[in-house]
Order: structure tokens, then C-alpha cells, then sequence
């Protein structure tokens, strides 16, 4: 038989890859995240015209200006955004159950900080008032999961 | 406003957008597109001066992925080649820069992707800074669902107006042979569909799917030559904004706006709904609906003819989608559309866009007639 005359199902050729990253954290995203690790302390930095952009870059994103004084902010602040995730992807997202994701503006803080809201989170709303819930002493590793969620606080 | 080189569509080809297609490797159905649209203006390979392509590496699997498009495009002898990890529209955009600046007449600007073979929402998640968004497992569909809600928190935009335009979407796609999704679905049902990322249910959200697509550009003088009705570049902008999701007012798009009316000012147009159509890259009612705002125009009038093709919500390959919509306007306005076809049709607004939740934008003008004498 002549190969082009040959019937053939599709195939595919399997490929796994695995790309190890060690990205470094630099002065502002390293101080940043060394903070969460030992003082349980957000900290935003103030740019021209004086926002305090959270979590910080080093400089404003909005006009390339330097970033100038670290300000704490407050653990605790207003959802603006909520997105539920009621499929959660595995590999994805990190939790097999629904939870929300949330962008929360910190006391303090000019901008929004994205995290999660994973107990009550059907109860997360714009405008709900939440408090960071911190890894324990010990546990902590300087990374955005030193917050473990955001919990809801009883309405004012 | 300046005096520009007139440049215009003379073909698009695509392959008819699918899950997957198991039968060809991502490399033969660029291929196939290519030789169709090369067909469709009777072009020799050799006639086209310059060649631009857009894919993403973490879809293809292997770096500088470019190469393998390089080749079935046909390199030998050596060419003027540029790829971007963008979506065709904005390749489509370097090629009409290149004319401008007078080195070449006509290019070849295409685009591919296999999104089957990998990941996409993992792939739209490392999309984001590895320190403060990717490690909390973000996707593309979840950040517009942030962007959805605070949308509908500022404008009172409630579920079933979502529901109405993602019907509209599928209502027109139904006519489009090249669609993934071809069932229509009325705003009660997709209504019914269960939360993927609240406030997005599964009807609101864009197929994945896959396909290779390739469009002509000519200078005027060659247009002509190639295509019986060329469709004609009035203007174009591109604008990208900052990525945080955090820093930016997701409700609205400045990106799009400024990028609309930079583009119609160069077309000579006072307002968006001055056009026939707009085709509109948005993969879910909501985002479409930031657009509209941000466009001017309205997503429930009759005219303009928002998205006759069914827009990304009935096929939405990833680095295709935008450049499709440059297509759809191309087979509008030169007569080849089908059942779709909006009669009458002599301008169209093309939308494209790139990034997390409107993050980056490009707006064409395109008409029937030459935009400078």
C-alpha cells in the first residue's frame, strides 16, 4: 500500500515540561513581602502627588514617577470588585471549593489590593468591609499567601 | 489632519474555528490559510514584500515558536519578517505602519494558535506578575469577572441585560458558517446557565477554540490589482494601559475611548455610530458592554450592527479573534458575508484588544471608499 493511500486516526505526541522559576523580589516587592513575613504589617509607598499605591512597585504606574516614603496601611478595608469563583479549576485556582476572588481598598491605601475571600464567601458584596486573616507566627514566608484570606467583618 | 498612504484589505482567509482540530498540526492550518488568501488576490508568494505573524509561546508549547510559522509562510529567499506575541489585529497594525512609512507595498499578516494542545486559563494566569497576582491563581475569566461586577455595581447593569446581549451575539452567529457555537440561545436561557466566575455564567462566556487565520494588505495603486472591492484603511489607533488590576477603574475602558476617538478623528468621523458595523473583540457581554460605553455607542440600537459575525461569545481563538474582526469587516464591505451580510454597509469599526480586562486596545476605521485623494 502507498502511504498516502494509508487511512491513519489522529495522533499526538505527549510533552510534559517543567520550568522551575526563581523570580527575584527586588528592594520594593521584597521589603513588601518581608513585612507580611515578620511584622504582619502592609505597607504601601506614596507616589507624586501623594496616592499610596498598594501593593507597591517602586514607582507609579500611572505616570512613571518614583515611588517616595513607605506607608503602613491598615489590614482591613472596602471590597470594589468581587469575582466568585463557583468552578474552581484544578492547578489553577487554589482551593478545590468555590471562594471569591477580591480587589479590597486598604485603609490607607489609594489603590486596590487583590486577594481572596474564601469563608462566607457567598456573603461578599462591593462595598463589604473585610480584615486580612494572617498565616501564624512561624508560618509566614514573605508571599502574598501570608494572608491566608480575607474575612468578612460585621457590617457598621 | 495628516495626509495618508491609502492601504487596503484585498483578502482573508480563516479556517473555520474549532475545539480542536486533531487532524492538522498548528503549522499546516496556517499554511492552509495562507494559501487561500495568496488565492483569493491571485498573489505569488514572491509578491508580497513583508510578513508579520502573532502567537504566544505558552500556547505552542516550545520558544521562539515564530520560526515554525516562518517557514510555512514560505522564507526562502530571506524576507522581512516580524512576529508579536499579540493578537493578529495588532500585527495588522505594524504592517500598516511599514507602508506609512513607504519601504514596503504589500504584506502578509497572519496568525495561529492550537489552544487545545495546552492550558489557556493556566496560560491567561502567569499573564500576571509572578509576585502579587499569579500565585493566588488568577485567569482571564476571573478578572473580568471583577471587571463585570464593578461595571454593573457603577451602572446598575443588571444580569439580564447581560443575558440580552450575549443572545444578540449568538443570534447573529447562527448566520456564520465559520463559528464554533452556531446554536442560537435566547437571553432566558443563557440566563439559566449556571455561574462559572459570578457574575459570568457559562452562556456568557467565550469557546475555546482554534484556528489559523491570514489577511492581505495592499498600497493603493496594488489594491486594486488584487481584489475587485479592496476595503480601505481610514484610521487606526492602538492604545495599552497599565496592568494592576487594583490601579485601574475596570468599570471603564480609557484605553478603548481614546484609541476610538484617536481613530475616527483620522477617519474623519465626529462619532462611532456613524459606521454600519462594529465588530467588537469582547469575550463576554459585560466587557462588550464597557466597549459600547467607552465606544459610544449602544448595545441594544440597531444601528451600527454590533458584531454580525457573532463576535468572540460564538468564537474566540486565542491570538486570531481580533484579527477575524478585521476580516469580518473585509468580507462586509467587499461583498462577502454570506447571509450575513449587512445591506448597505459602506464603513465599519473594528475593535481588537490584548491583556487582562480591556488592558490594551486597537480601533480601525475601514470603509469602501479610499480615505485620501
Amino acid at each position: 500500500m502507498r502511504l498516502g493511500d494509508m487511512v491513519i486516526e489522529p495522533m499526538t505526541q505527549r510533552q510534559v515540561m517543567e520550568f522551575p522559576y526563581k523570580h527575584s523580589t527586588g528592594p520594593i516587592v521584597g521589603r513588601f513581602l518581608a513585612a507580611l513575613k515578620e511584622q504582619r504589617q502592609i505597607w504601601g509607598q506614596r507616589v507624586s502627588g501623594g496616592a499610596v499605591i498598594v501593593p507597591p512597585q517602586g514607582y507609579s504606574e500611572w505616570d512613571g514617577s518614583a515611588g517616595t516614603e513607605w506607608v503602613p496601611v491598615e489590614d482591613q478595608g472596602v471590597v470594589v470588585a468581587v469575582a466568585k469563583v463557583w468552578q474552581p479549576v484544578e492547578r489553577l485556582h487554589p482551593f478545590p471549593e468555590p471562594f471569591a476572588y477580591v480587589l479590597v481598598r486598604l485603609e490607607g491605601a489609594d489603590t486596590a489590593l487583590l486577594h481572596v475571600v474564601k469563608t462566607d464567601f457567598d456573603h461578599v458584596r462591593i462595598g463589604s468591609r473585610v480584615r486580612a486573616e494572617w498565616l501564624p507566627d512561624g508560618e509566614r514566608r514573605g508571599s502574598i499567601w501570608d494572608i491566608r484570606e480575607f474575612r468578612l467583618l460585621p457590617a457598621a | 489632519m495628516p495626509q495618508l498612504r491609502n492601504v487596503a484589505i484585498v483578502a482573508f482567509a480563516q479556517l473555520p474555528v474549532v475545539a480542536r482540530d486533531e487532524h492538522r498540526t498548528a503549522t499546516e492550518m496556517l499554511y492552509l490559510a495562507v494559501r487561500q488568501a495568496l488565492e483569493q488576490c491571485q498573489a505569488r508568494r514572491d509578491d508580497i514584500d513583508y510578513q508579520i505573524a502573532g502567537s504566544t509561546d505558552y500556547m505552542d508549547g516550545r520558544p521562539f515558536g515564530f520560526v515554525t510559522a516562518l517557514e510555512s509562510l514560505g522564507s526562502w529567499p530571506p524576507r522581512q519578517d516580524l512576529h508579536l506575541e499579540m493578537d493578529g489585529t495588532f500585527c495588522a497594525y505594524y504592517a500598516w505602519l511599514r507602508m506609512q512609512a513607504g519601504d514596503c507595498e504589500t504584506a502578509l499578516v497572519v496568525a495561529h494558535g492550537k489552544v487545545s494542545e495546552g492550558d489557556p486559563r493556566r496560560v491567561t494566569n502567569l499573564q500576571m506578575d509572578p509576585y502579587y497576582h499569579a500565585p493566588l491563581g488568577i485567569d482571564a475569566i476571573a478578572s473580568s469577572a471583577l471587571q463585570a461586577s464593578m461595571y454593573m455595581a457603577r451602572t446598575g447593569v443588571g444580569d439580564h441585560e447581560l443575558a440580552r446581549v450575549a443572545a444578540r451575539n449568538r443570534a447573529h452567529g447562527a448566520r456564520n458558517p465559520d463559528n464554533q457555537v452556531r446554536a442560537v440561545a435566547t437571553a432566558e436561557e443563557l440566563q439559566s446557565t449556571p455561574f462559572v466566575v459570578e457574575p459570568l455564567r457559562q452562556g456568557y462566556l467565550a469557546p475555546v477554540g482554534e484556528t489559523a487565520t491570514c489577511l492581505i494588505l495592499a498600497v493603493e495603486g496594488k489594491a486594486e490589482r488584487m481584489c475587485d472591492r479592496p476595503v480601505w484603511i481610514h484610521g487606526v489607533d492602538h492604545r495599552s494601559e497599565l496592568q494592576t488590576l487594583g490601579a485601574r477603574d475596570l468599570s471603564r475602558s480609557a484605553g478603548a475611548r481614546l484609541a476610538s476617538e484617536r481613530a475616527l478623528a483620522l477617519a474623519g468621523l465626529d462619532r462611532a455610530d456613524q459606521v454600519d458595523l462594529a465588530e467588537l473583540a469582547a469575550t463576554n457581554p459585560a466587557e462588550e458592554m464597557v466597549l459600547c460605553d467607552a465606544l459610544g455607542l449602544d448595545p441594544f440600537a440597531s444601528r451600527p450592527v454590533l458584531n454580525p459575525s457573532g463576535g468572540p461569545l460564538c468564537a474566540d481563538p486565542v491570538m486570531s479573534t481580533g484579527l477575524i474582526r478585521l476580516g469580518e469587516a473585509f468580507r462586509q464591505l467587499a461583498g462577502r458575508a454570506g447571509e450575513r451580510t449587512v445591506s448597505g454597509a459602506e464603513m465599519a469599526l473594528v475593535h481588537g484588544q490584548q491583556g487582562h480586562c480591556l488592558q490594551t486596545n486597537i480601533v480601525w476605521i475601514c470603509g469602501t471608499r479610499r480615505r485620501w485623494s
